[in-house]
């Protein structure tokens, strides 16, 4: 009985696949190769290409374009990414693209530092005959200064390690000791990250005033001032010196910004959310190491007399009306005809 | 040795998470990490798949490349391990991997990053040792006792396939021919694109210019 059914079943199965008989050659094709093996496709569901076009697509089957997204049973929401495409182009931008970043605008500094030494050679100052002295930072001035000037060779000597230390150090120092020392770095870019926000934080709130850009600060570029030994007109801050205030608050907020959220769980942002952060990070603090490069020459042997403004807090009154006139006369008033200052009002 | 990869057939994959389950039980994974999942899109719409995922062991692993110490290597077999000795849960290797494999957990209560915890193929850690330190780090050795990974050998529909890769392109071929349609190998070519037995070659031996790029190797 159960067989007679089985069969009238299959007598139907066959004529209702009577038309699929009329198929492509290539649809009889692979039937019969699927044959010759002892496999017995359904005839309606014939396969839809050959072995060797199954295979040559599976081989070219790509990226999709974007992220697929579906669903999981856990609490982790990340995990919800099944493929995500962008992790090849971060890939590219981590293991080529950061390190001739990074490489480039290290040398265009040096390069640009040993220029202007060559060029421009050392600024120096006589000093004022009476041994006269004004103060330039006050103690919290110079205190905020250092502790962001502290952290950010710190934060930019453990960052760095992260673009050219498997490179450099790791076949010289090897493997353990290496992953040690890139341990303690991580915590100590993590940790000391927050003292420079909040350093950065203070100087933004701090030197505003006097950073803000004035009619002199376009006569003081035009002097070209930067590549030749002429004193144009200066305020307390010269044109060039608040270009790396402005870049040194603006660049120091976002690296911390960008920084204080990839330390959060990858869920926070997501996984591309991430891939941005690092590489807005990464760029970003290229940039300001070029530009501290450049800070630290000037404010050290290229202008002799400067480096004292930080560490004792006060310059000399012949050194200061040479670079900063404007901010002697604002500050302590102007020159009276015998030589004394009279008191600003 | 022949060079072992994972399949999974979302055709066939009914979404059980056993092995999910047997994973976390058979390594004793930490809290909040797994190592498998199984993803489901379009859930609950006309089209629904379900994949199951974990490190699919690329042949050109994106992890090894970006890893700031070098802590991957890759062995005869094609099995990306990495020595939880040398991470520094810094987290680069799940910005690059295109599935999403590596795990971190929480070492600290600001939930900072531990040392990255993922699939090993069942292949226990770098040093292929059977070692009780070595379960607690990485888990079983079963490669070492002969066995293939456990997800695979759970699979009721046989949607996850793990082992020799020809073996396994072999079996999804006939599946494929079999039924004429669903060639979806999630994440097979990303994952294997420059491998010869990524369309069925002849050699399924994992090549020798292929291996991680610092040249690491069990």
């Amino acid at each position: 009985m159960t067989r007679t059914i089985l069969l009238a079943l299959l007598l139907l199965l066959g004529l209702a696949a009577a038309p699929f008989d009329v198929a492509p050659p290539a649809f009889a094709q692979s039937s019969n190769e699927a044959t010759d093996r002892g496999v017995h496709p359904n005839p309606s569901r014939n396969p839809s290409a050959t072995d060797e076009e199954l295979m040559r697509v599976l081989g070219q089957e790509r990226l999709p374009p974007d992220r697929v997204q579906g669903n999981v049973y856990l609490p982790d929401r990340k995990l919800g990414v099944l493929i995500q495409p962008q992790g090849r182009t971060w890939r590219d931008f981590r293991v080529t693209g950061t390190r001739w970043i990074h490489g480039i605008l290290l040398g265009l500094a040096v390069l640009a530092v040993i220029l202007l030494a060559v060029l421009r050679g050392r600024d120096r100052y006589r000093t004022d005959p009476e041994g006269r002295r004004i103060l330039r930072f006050r103690a919290v001035d110079r205190f905020v200064h250092w502790m962001t000037a502290v952290s950010f060779i710190l934060l930019a000597l453990t960052g760095l390690n992260f673009v050219f230390g498997r490179t450099l150090l790791q076949p010289w120092m090897g493997d353990g000791a290496f992953s040690a020392m890139s341990l303690w770095g991580l915590s100590v870019h993590n940790a000391v990250g927050f003292a420079f926000l909040l350093g950065i934080l203070a100087m933004a709130v701090m030197w505003v005033q006097d950073n803000l850009f004035h009619r002199v600060d376009w006569v003081w570029f035009r002097s070209g001032a930067l590549f030749r030994k002429v004193h144009a007109p200066a305020e307390k801050f010269n044109a060039g010196q608040k270009l790396i205030y402005w870049g040194a608050v603006l660049g120091g907020l976002a690296l911390g910004v960008t920084g204080v959220l990839m330390m959060l769980p990858i869920s926070t942002v997501g996984v591309n959310g991430m891939q941005w952060l690092q590489g807005v990070h990464t760029v970003l603090a290229g940039l300001m190491i070029a530009l501290i490069i450049g800070h630290i020459y000037l404010g050290t042997w290229g202008v002799e007399g400067s480096f004292e403004a930080m560490s004792r807090g006060d310059v000399d009154l012949h050194w200061a009306r040479t670079h900063h006139p404007l901010w002697v006369e604002d500050a302590y008033g102007r020159r009276r005809p015998d030589g004394r200052f009279e008191p600003a009002e | 040795m022949a060079r072992v990869k994972f399949l999974c057939d979302a055709e066939r994959c009914i979404e059980c998470n056993a092995c999910v389950t047997i994973c976390k039980n058979e390594h004793e994974v930490p809290w909040g990490i797994n190592r498998r999942r199984v993803v489901t899109l379009r859930d609950g719409l006309p089209g629904e798949r379900s994949v199951s995922m974990a490190c699919m062991h690329c042949t050109d692993a994106p992890c090894a490349s970006v890893c700031p110490v070098d802590c991957f290597l890759q062995t005869s077999d094609g099995v990306v391990l990495h020595s939880k000795e040398l991470c520094i849960g810094c987290g680069y290797c799940f910005y690059a991997c295109p599935f999403g494999a590596p795990q971190y957990p929480k070492a600290t209560n600001f939930s900072s990053r531990g040392k990255m915890d993922k699939c090993t193929y069942c292949a226990g850690g770098p040093d292929n040792v059977n070692t009780p330190e070595s379960y607690v780090m990485y888990g079983r050795n079963r490669l070492a006792e002969g066995k293939l990974p456990l997800c695979a050998e759970v699979c009721s529909t046989k949607a996850l396939l793990a082992g020799d890769g020809e073996i396994i392109a072999t079996i999804y071929r006939e599946r494929v021919l079999r039924r004429g349609y669903g060639s979806e190998a999630w994440g097979w070519s990303t994952a294997y694109r420059d491998s010869p037995t990524a369309v069925g070659g002849k050699n399924s031996v994992f090549p020798e210019d292929r291996r991680t790029e610092s040249g690491r190797q069990a």
